[in-house]
This record gives C-alpha cells, sequence and structure tokens, in this order.
C-alpha cells in the first residue's frame, strides 16, 4: 500500500466521472428502493380512503333517493285518496241522476199512455156518440117525416151533418 | 545562495499573501451581523414567527458566507499548495 | 510540537489504464457512505403495510414526503421526478460530511467529488435552459439588458457551479483542517503540561479528549447538515428558474 498522500487542492478528471457515476447510481438506487416503494403504499392506502369515501357518497345518494321517493309516494296517495273520493262521489251523484232520470222518464210514458188513452176513450165515445146520434136522428127523422127515408140518399146528407159536429 | 535567497523570497511571499488573503473576513462578519440584528428586531415585533425567521436567517447566513469561505481556501492553497508548486517551477 | 502534515487524501492504489488512475480514500468513503444509505433504504422499506404499524414506515414515508414536499413548493408540479435525485444529493452530501465523526476522512472533503457534483449540474441547469428556449434563445439569453453585458453574463454563469462547489468544499475542508490543528495543538498542550508524569502516562494526550468534539458540534454536525441542505436548494432554485425563463 503506497502512503503517498494527494495534495489539498488536486483536480482529476476521473474522479469527476467516477463521482458522477456514483450520484447517478445512488439516484437510481433511491428511486427502485424507496421512493417507488414508498410511493405505492401511499397511493394504495389513498386508494381505501378513496373508496371509503365513495361509498359513504353513495350511501346518502341512495338514502336520499330513497326519500325523495318515499315523500312521492306519500303525496301521491293523498292524491290518489282524493281521486277515490271524486270517482265515488261522482258515480253516486250519477246513480242518483240515473235513477231520477228513469223515475221522470217512467212518469212521462206513464202519462203520454194515459193520454193516449184518453184520446183513445174520447174517439171511442164520439164515435158511440156519433152512432147513437146517427140512429136517433135517423129516428127522428122517420117519426118527423112519417115516411120511408131512403137511407142511402140521405146518408150523405146525414154524414155530412155528423162530420160538422 | 540565489536559490535560497529565491526560496525565502517566494516562502515569504505567500506566508504574506496567505495572511493578506483572510482580510476577506471583515465582509461577511459585517453582513451577517447586520442580518443577525433585523432578524432580532422582527422577532421583537412578532414573536409568534421565531422560528420561520431564524431558520431562513441561517440560511441567508450560510449563503453569504460565501466570499469569506473563499478567502479561507485562497488561504489554505497559499499555505500548503503554492511553496511546493512554485519552488518546483523554479 | 509534533510535525503536522495537512494533505489531501491517502492514495491506495492506481489502476494502471489511462496513465494511472488513482483510488482513493475518497473513492473508498464514497462507496462506504452509498452502501450504508442502500442498506438504510434496505432496513426502512422492508415491510410496509397500508395501515403503519412499525416507526421505519413512518420515517421513510416523512422522508419521502418532505422530499417531495420540498421539489414541489421548488420546482412546480412538472419536475416531480427530479425527487429522487434531489434526495440522493441530499443523503450523499449529508453522510459524506457526517463520516467525519467516525473518523473517516470524508469524501467531501476532497475538491473533485463536489467538482464532479458542480459539473454535473450545471449540464442540468444548461440542458433545461435549452429546451425551455431553443439553443438561439440561450444563446441570446446572454445579452439580456443590453449587448455589452455579455462578458458579465458569461461570467456570472460560469460562476454558478465554482461558488457552489467552492462554498461546499470551504466549509468541509475548514473543518478538517482546524480539527487537525487544534489535536496537534492540544497535543503539544498536554506534553508542555503533563510531560513530567513518569512513564506512560507522560505520554497520553489528556487534552484531546473532550475538547475537539465541541468543536466538531458545529463543523461536523451543523456544518454539514447545513451545507447538504443549501447545496440542494440551490439546485431545485437553479432549475426552476431556468425552466421558467419565459
Amino acid at each position: 500500500m503506497s502512503n503517498e498522500y494527494l495534495e489539498l487542492i488536486s483536480l482529476n478528471v476521473w474522479h469527476w466521472v467516477a463521482t458522477i457515476g456514483n450520484l447517478l447510481i445512488l439516484t437510481w438506487i433511491l428511486r427502485k428502493l424507496l421512493f417507488d416503494r414508498v410511493k405505492k403504499v401511499l397511493a394504495e392506502r389513498q386508494g381505501q380512503v378513496d373508496g371509503l369515501y365513495q361509498e359513504a357518497e353513495e350511501a346518502k345518494d341512495a338514502a336520499l333517493k330513497d326519500k325523495t321517493e318515499y315523500e312521492a309516494k306519500l303525496s301521491q296517495a293523498d292524491a290518489e285518496a282524493d281521486t277515490i273520493l271524486k270517482k265515488a262521489s261522482a258515480r253516486a251523484e250519477r246513480r242518483s241522476d240515473e235513477i231520477i232520470e228513469n223515475a221522470n222518464r217512467k212518469a212521462e210514458e206513464t202519462l203520454k199512455k194515459a193520454e193516449a188513452d184518453i184520446a183513445q176513450e174520447k174517439k171511442k165515445a164520439m164515435n158511440d156518440l156519433k152512432n147513437e146520434i146517427s140512429e136517433i136522428s135517423v129516428q127522428i127523422a122517420e117519426t118527423i117525416v112519417q115516411r120511408e127515408i131512403n137511407e142511402d140518399d140521405h146518408r150523405e146528407l146525414i154524414d155530412s151533418f155528423i162530420e160538422n159536429l | 545562495m540565489e536559490l535560497a535567497n529565491a526560496k525565502a523570497i517566494i516562502m515569504a511571499g505567500c506566508a504574506i499573501g496567505a495572511g493578506l488573503s483572510l482580510i476577506a473576513g471583515i465582509g461577511p462578519g459585517i453582513g451577517e451581523g447586520y442580518a443577525v440584528g433585523k432578524a432580532c428586531e422582527a422577532i421583537g415585533r412578532q414573536p409568534e414567527c421565531k422560528g420561520s425567521v431564524t431558520s431562513t436567517m441561517i440560511m441567508g447566513c450560510a449563503i453569504a458566507e460565501t466570499t469569506g469561505i473563499y478567502g479561507f481556501v485562497m488561504g489554505l492553497l497559499l499555505m500548503l499548495l503554492a511553496p511546493n508548486l512554485f519552488i518546483g517551477k523554479l | 510540537m509534533d510535525s503536522i502534515s495537512i494533505t489531501g487524501a491517502k492514495i491506495f492504489f492506481e489502476i494502471p489504464i489511462f496513465g494511472g488512475i488513482p483510488i482513493t480514500e475518497t473513492q473508498v468513503n464514497s462507496w462506504i457512505v452509498m452502501a450504508f444509505i442502500t442498506i438504510l433504504c434496505l432496513v426502512l422499506t422492508h415491510d410496509l403495510k397500508v395501515r403503519p404499524t412499525s416507526k421505519r414506515q413512518i420515517i421513510a414515508e416523512w422522508i419521502v414526503e418532505k422530499v417531495t414536499g420540498l421539489v414541489r413548493g421548488n420546482m412546480g408540479g412538472a419536475f416531480i421526478s427530479y425527487a429522487p435525485f434531489i434526495c440522493a444529493i441530499l443523503g450523499l452530501s449529508a453522510f459524506s460530511s457526517l463520516s467525519a465523526l467516525l473518523g473517516m476522512y470524508p469524501p467531501t472533503a476532497d475538491l473533485n467529488t463536489i467538482a464532479g457534483w458542480a459539473i454535473l449540474i450545471f449540464g442540468m441547469i444548461t440542458y433545461t435552459k435549452i429546451k425551455t428556449s431553443g439553443f438561439l434563445g440561450y444563446l441570446k439569453g446572454y445579452t439580456e439588458p443590453f449587448a455589452l453585458f455579455t462578458p458579465f453574463n458569461i461570467l456570472s454563469e460560469l460562476g454558478t457551479p465554482v461558488s457552489m462547489a467552492f462554498r461546499h468544499f470551504g466549509n468541509v475542508v475548514s473543518g478538517v483542517v482546524i480539527s487537525t490543528l487544534v489535536y496537534a495543538a492540544l497535543a503539544g498542550a498536554s506534553t508542555l503540561l503533563f510531560g513530567w508524569l513518569p512513564g506512560l502516562l507522560g505520554k497520553i494526550p489528556f487534552l484531546q479528549v473532550g475538547i475537539p468534539a465541541v468543536l466538531s458540534i458545529y463543523f461536523d454536525l451543523f456544518s454539514s447538515c447545513m451545507q447538504a441542505f443549501i447545496f440542494s436548494m440551490l439546485t431545485m432554485l437553479y432549475i426552476a428558474n431556468a425552466a421558467s425563463k419565459d
């Protein structure tokens, strides 16, 4: 082992090259051994924390959605009850209207029928009266004239007279 | 005899140069003293920023010390390296 | 007083290629420091879990987060891939200078180590400047306020790596030199004071115990950490400055 010493300040180009090489090798070692490993663990931890936050957000969103759904359903239930009520009362009204209409119609029909009956009775009575009057008139004429009437000749005269009744 | 005179003159010159080169120590002394005074003033005005002011002051002093270090290194060079260098060129 | 010699690193042997490359104490100590940092990394990242249970993992995460925070704060988000490089500079510089506490010759007390780093960083700064504003823009940047300023701009550009290197080297070398001088002085003083003790006791330098430790708190501990930190901060600031020219 030689026992020489370098001077205090000496310049040597190969030392510079060796030193730069040392520094770059140490950079590579630090990146592989320290920085990459620790960054991986930090990223994993961050991912877990993010996952937890995400889950909490999703649970909150789902709870909010459920709440709005329930509120909507509640207000819908009120509206449904209202409509049911309305429908029932409308139907009841319609039924009552129908019944009244029926009753009215029946009454009208009965009235019409009664009137038709009455008209028919009146006609029948008139016809009967006509017949009777014609018979009576013939008898009267027979007795007044005292002769035998030619029924056919005077039928027209009598008919026209009855028509004008 | 000539050589011994020349050597003596070289050694003397190196020694005197080394002594003169350390006059460069005045600059950082004054400058850093002033900086520390200003830092003390700042701490007196706002005592809760003591840590920040102290570390900034120390960093600034270490950078301002550079010219003083230049003088010291030149003194070392002249004392230890220069005689052999100059006498070898004789 | 005994004769002391303040010299550079010890040469171990020479590789006989390219006219002799000396393998010095600096190189060997550099390799030792690198091996130490590698073993430290392996121990710290041995068994990483998502929920940390061991202190080692907390220390490893603290280191990575601090360095990433520094890089992001000073250079912005675009340079986040430079974080391992800054961590390497910090670690090498601090641990090299701190190895003086163990009695080894610190690798950063050799100008070649620091000159190598400074040249690499100067190359990175120039490369970043050329990438930002193109080669012509880089050349035009030298004539920034007006054309007569060119020599000063060139001087200031060349002075950047020189000043960075000398600041770091000067602080560490001053520690080494002053420690050697203090040891020698204390040895001489203890021979003077205790030389009359009989036999072996007269030769033990009593005064060398404890007093240099007080000095080494400043020169070794504090100065090493400060200089490592300042070296890396200046690197980050210069590169960030070069990347934001326009």
